[in-house]
């Protein structure tokens, strides 16, 4: 069947962008969250995608000058952001440092929202490929029934 | 199997590689539609309409062709049939991050192409149709 490599290609899109939404929930949920296991507060966390390139393609193996597309996208690693904290003077707060300042996460809300957005986008994007790709596998398997 | 004739002649083997084609194509338009935040991927697009159109004219303009009665008639190639092929596309970065994928164009493709495919299998229906007619002896 040529349409198992599409929908795993689909699956891994579908993946890539569900794990981008994971790591942006948690972005908001911890957005002010002071403390975190590695001291300091917590640090926003984004997802870098890479494409799965494929060594080989049944049509361009023997074909000069043709390329082979890849097996779909991964997410090759989650990195912190590295900006620095945001500061806040509220010396009541616990934990305050000794000049009176807060380190909040360095979570933009408003960033979040529009990557939540496009996150989304994406999710169906390959949403829609995924069903177009079994549409067509259903009118192949038309063919053989009598 | 070219010896059969009517079914399962050069028709059905341009079909199946037109089948193919647009089969490759889902795979590329996907993984196009994956990798559309993925930094400096470069999306991919499939070669073959264009390839087996230009066949044609080439056969058309050989001496020794179909006899054609009107100049929009097809020729019949007679070389080995155009194969898809994957190509990289460089063109048009309008992005930061390098990357050239168009969702609303892929999205176009992808409809097209699903639209391309169910003709396509309807018409190697209908073939199939026809054989069986043929082998019932009409009783259908």
């Amino acid at each position: 069947m040529a349409f198992l490599p599409s929908l795993d290609i689909s699956a891994s899109g579908l993946t890539a962008q569900r794990l981008r939404m994971d790591l942006i929930a948690n972005n908001l949920a911890n957005a002010y969250s002071t403390r975190s296991a590695r001291g300091g507060p917590y640090r926003r966390q984004m997802a870098v995608f890479a494409a799965m390139e494929a060594p080989s393609w049944p049509w361009a193996a023997n074909r000069a000058g043709a390329t082979a597309p890849g097996r779909g996208v991964q997410v090759a690693a989650v990195v912190e952001d590295p900006t620095p904290p945001r500061l806040v003077y509220d010396p009541e707060h616990p934990d305050a440092r000794a000049d009176g300042y807060v380190e909040y996460p360095n979570v933009d809300v408003v960033t979040e929202m529009v990557d939540m957005l496009a996150a989304e986008r994406g999710y169906q994007a390959n949403l829609a490929a995924f069903g177009a790709a079994t549409d067509m596998a259903r009118a192949a398997l038309n063919l053989i029934r009598v | 199997m070219e010896g059969i004739g009517l079914l399962w002649g050069p028709t059905d083997r341009d079909l199946a590689t037109a089948l193919n084609a647009a089969a490759l194509r889902q795979q590329v338009i996907a993984h196009n539609l994956a990798n559309a935040e993925t930094p400096h991927y470069r999306r991919f697009d499939v070669v073959y309409e264009e390839a087996l159109s230009r066949q044609q004219q080439a056969a058309a303009r050989q001496k020794v062709a179909l006899r054609r009665t009107h100049p929009a008639h097809l020729a019949r190639p007679t070389s080995q049939p155009v194969q898809p092929m994957v190509v990289r596309d460089n063109s048009s970065v309008m992005r930061n991050d390098q990357n050239n994928v168009d969702v609303d164009r892929e999205m176009a493709a992808l409809a097209k192409n699903t639209l391309y495919y169910q003709t396509l299998t309807r018409v190697v229906g209908a073939r199939m149709l026809a054989l069986r007619t043929a082998i019932s002896e009409g009783r259908r």
